[in-house]
């Protein structure tokens, strides 16, 4: 009798400077626990475990280009994917170009994104089908969610909270200015402010961080 | 008019200071209206108690131009020639009020010649205030409930030739420091209330006196502060 020979689970880190963000997205996968592995949650520390892939959530984070990834991609030795609502082709293309095994959207459900990661594992470039992502992926979380900030806003709180400009946050987001004040409107309405010090202030009081990269030294 | 560009960026990095519309657009809206009452204005600049900053709004050498060239052609007739003051001026009377005009005329910016200050004023407290700039000595005679309805100010409360300096200009050149200072300062409270364990009045109140003491300013060691505490351990 053969006895079938299953395939060990991939193993991934997740990576981001927010302990909401990676438990988040650790809850989303742990039903697959047999086919993805979580081992690493990566808060303001270097991937130090031997893993397959490596997961970074792109939430207060840098975007494109940026020597966060780059450090990534070449130190941790793993197939990087990046995980974002931002499927902006340019902003994909560059990621990959920087070396990504992988870019996925925040619309996939997380049996999709277990789907992508697999597909990632096996050696194909994953990447979004120019489909505009939604803000919400049921089973991830992240800082200011419980007020009813969406993602996009909370995302752009957090950059004003480590001190950026909206010229920086349109930078780091490839968004339009016009769009990131749209969404600092509708989160300082959320939170109850009307100025940005206060936002900082409800932002380091609610979660938010100083920190303004994930450290893959 | 045109906003100057420390008036640009402080809406468009540091805003966008207003709940629906765009602040810029507001502006350069209100500086058409007021330009279509009063040709000769030749400055607009909007105080917000909330936001500790002004916004200012300037012709554009363009619109100087012509209002010089307007003013050169009637001169003659509407507006006599003064003499430039000088210092002896101020032995003859030191508190004689005209003297004091031709000096601050002297050393105003370009074309201004008469000012208007409107308060904004909201559920009986003053909110801001609105200062406008003209070319002429009575540019705003007799406009003066059209310019409060423009920007919801009160009319009664208005005060002529407050600003000959165009001081409030100065003050919009400091607008994106003073933001990036005020959000800096926030951020700095918070790591020592953090680490201390105190308010984050408490700590603004540390980092105050520990910077006077240190003969610095808030804003060095706010700086100072947040540059330690995101230093990797």
């Amino acid at each position: 009798m053969t006895v079938p020979v299953l395939a060990p689970p991939i193993r991934i880190a997740i990576v981001n400077d927010y302990e909401l963000v990676v438990a988040g997205l650790a809850a989303a996968l742990a039903p697959y626990a047999d086919q993805i592995a979580v081992v690493e949650l990566e808060v303001d520390s270097p991937v130090v475990r031997d893993v397959d892939v490596v997961l970074y959530d792109t939430f207060g984070q840098a975007q494109g280009d940026v020597a966060e990834l780059d450090k990534l991609v070449h130190d941790s030795g793993a197939s990087v994917v990046v995980f974002s609502w931002n499927v902006e082709p340019e902003l994909v293309a560059r990621t990959i170009a920087q070396g990504a095994a992988g870019y996925l959207s925040k619309a996939l459900t997380a049996k999709e994104l277990v789907e992508a990661i697999q597909a990632v594992h096996a050696g194909d470039v994953v990447t979004p089908p120019g489909v505009e992502a939604s803000d919400v992926l049921p089973a991830t979380d992240w800082p200011g969610h419980d007020v009813g900030l969406s993602a996009r806003e909370a995302e752009v709180l957090a950059l004003i909270t480590q001190g950026y400009s909206n010229r920086e946050i349109a930078a780091r987001s490839y968004l339009s200015i016009n769009s990131v004040k749209t969404y600092i409107r509708a989160a300082y309405r959320k939170i109850g402010v009307t100025r940005r010090p206060q936002a900082i202030v409800w932002g380091l009081t609610h979660g938010f961080d100083l920190h303004d990269r994930a450290a893959v030294e | 008019m045109e906003p100057i560009p420390e008036t640009v960026k402080a809406i468009e990095e540091l805003g966008p200071f207003t709940n629906e519309t765009n602040l810029l657009d507001d502006l350069k809206r209100m500086g058409s209206e007021v330009t279509e009452l009063v040709p000769d204005c030749v400055g607009l600049s909007l105080a917000s108690a909330e936001h500790g900053v002004t916004f200012t709004l300037i012709a554009s050498d363009r619109q100087l131009a012509f209002l010089d060239a307007i003013q050169d052609l009637c001169g003659s007739m509407e507006m006599p020639s003064r003499p430039e003051p000088q210092p002896g001026d101020l032995d003859q009377d030191l508190l004689d009020e005209e003297t004091w005009h031709l000096l601050a005329m002297a050393t105003a910016a370009r074309g201004v010649v008469s000012t208007l200050t409107l308060p904004i004023v909201e559920d009986d407290g003053i909110v801001g205030a609105v200062n406008l700039y003209g070319a002429s000595r009575q540019a705003f005679t007799g406009h003066h409930e059209q310019l409060a309805e423009i920007f919801g100010a009160w009319a009664p409360g208005a005060v002529t030739n407050a600003d000959l300096s165009f001081s409030t200009r100065r003050e919009a050149e400091q607008a994106p420091r003073r933001l990036q200072d005020e959000s800096m300062v926030s951020q700095a409270a918070h790591v020592v209330a953090e680490l201390e364990g105190v308010s984050l009045r408490d700590a603004h109140r540390r980092i105050r006196e520990a910077a006077q003491r240190a003969g610095i300013s808030e804003e060095q060691l706010a700086e100072a502060v947040i540059r330690l505490r995101r230093r990797p351990d």
